[in-house]
């Protein structure tokens, strides 16, 4: 079977804009909010930020971590 | 020691040997350990990880077992929203949240935002486990 030729991809930044460009999307994902649940038999599910299902979760979450911050600060 | 307890010794573990160790080896009775209780668990939790901030554990119906009353609110919510999910992790940009629930309790804690999901999750089955007072999780 004949091997089919790689799809040619975007270019990218190489050198110190390279790792400077990959270090920004790095900080960036990890600023994003992130859903993740867990079933029963151990499977994950990610729900995205955006899904409705997330939104509750999210709210909570944030109430969760401001409440934490001021019951450390009180 | 002289030289006839010495050998009498020698005997003793001799015949023990020959008869089998079963008489030393067989599980006995013991006092069973005492379980964790929510408020130590919420300790344990803290000692297990720098990352965590602060927590509390819910019984099933909801109720505050141990942590503060001002998270219990919220942590109510989050496992309402959760529908049947075992364990939850949401990731803001301020912080980390992750709770993990049994058929006895439920456990909700907030950490940094660099925690790491996978050890945070194994501490909350373990101290999930010690609550319950059954046997601890393997490690993943």
């Amino acid at each position: 079977m004949p091997r089919i030729p790689r799809k040619p991809t975007a270019p990218r930044p190489r050198g110190a804009v390279g790792a400077m460009a990959a270090s920004f999307a790095r900080r960036k994902a990890a600023r994003e909010p992130r859903v993740v649940l867990t079933d029963r038999g151990g499977q994950p599910r990610t729900l995205d930020a955006d899904d409705p299902a997330a939104e509750p979760l999210l709210d909570a979450a944030e109430r969760l971590i401001s409440a934490a911050h001021r019951g450390s600060r009180a | 020691m002289t030289l006839a307890t010495t050998q009498m010794a020698a005997v003793t573990s001799q015949t023990i040997l020959e008869r089998g160790t079963g008489g030393y080896s067989r599980p006995r009775q013991m006092n069973p350990a005492p379980t964790l209780t929510p408020p130590l668990a919420l300790d344990y939790l803290r000692e297990l990880s720098a990352d965590i901030r602060s927590g509390v554990v819910l019984d099933p119906g909801g109720a505050l077992l141990a942590g503060l009353d001002a998270l219990a609110d919220p942590a109510r919510d989050l496992l309402a929203a959760a529908g049947s999910a075992e364990e939850i992790h949401v990731t803001t940009a301020d912080g980390a949240v992750f709770a993990a629930r049994s058929e006895q309790h439920s456990l909700v804690v907030v950490c940094g935002r660099f925690a790491l999901p996978s050890l945070i999750r194994y501490d909350l089955r373990l101290v999930l486990a010690d609550l319950a007072g059954g046997q601890r999780p393997e490690a993943a």
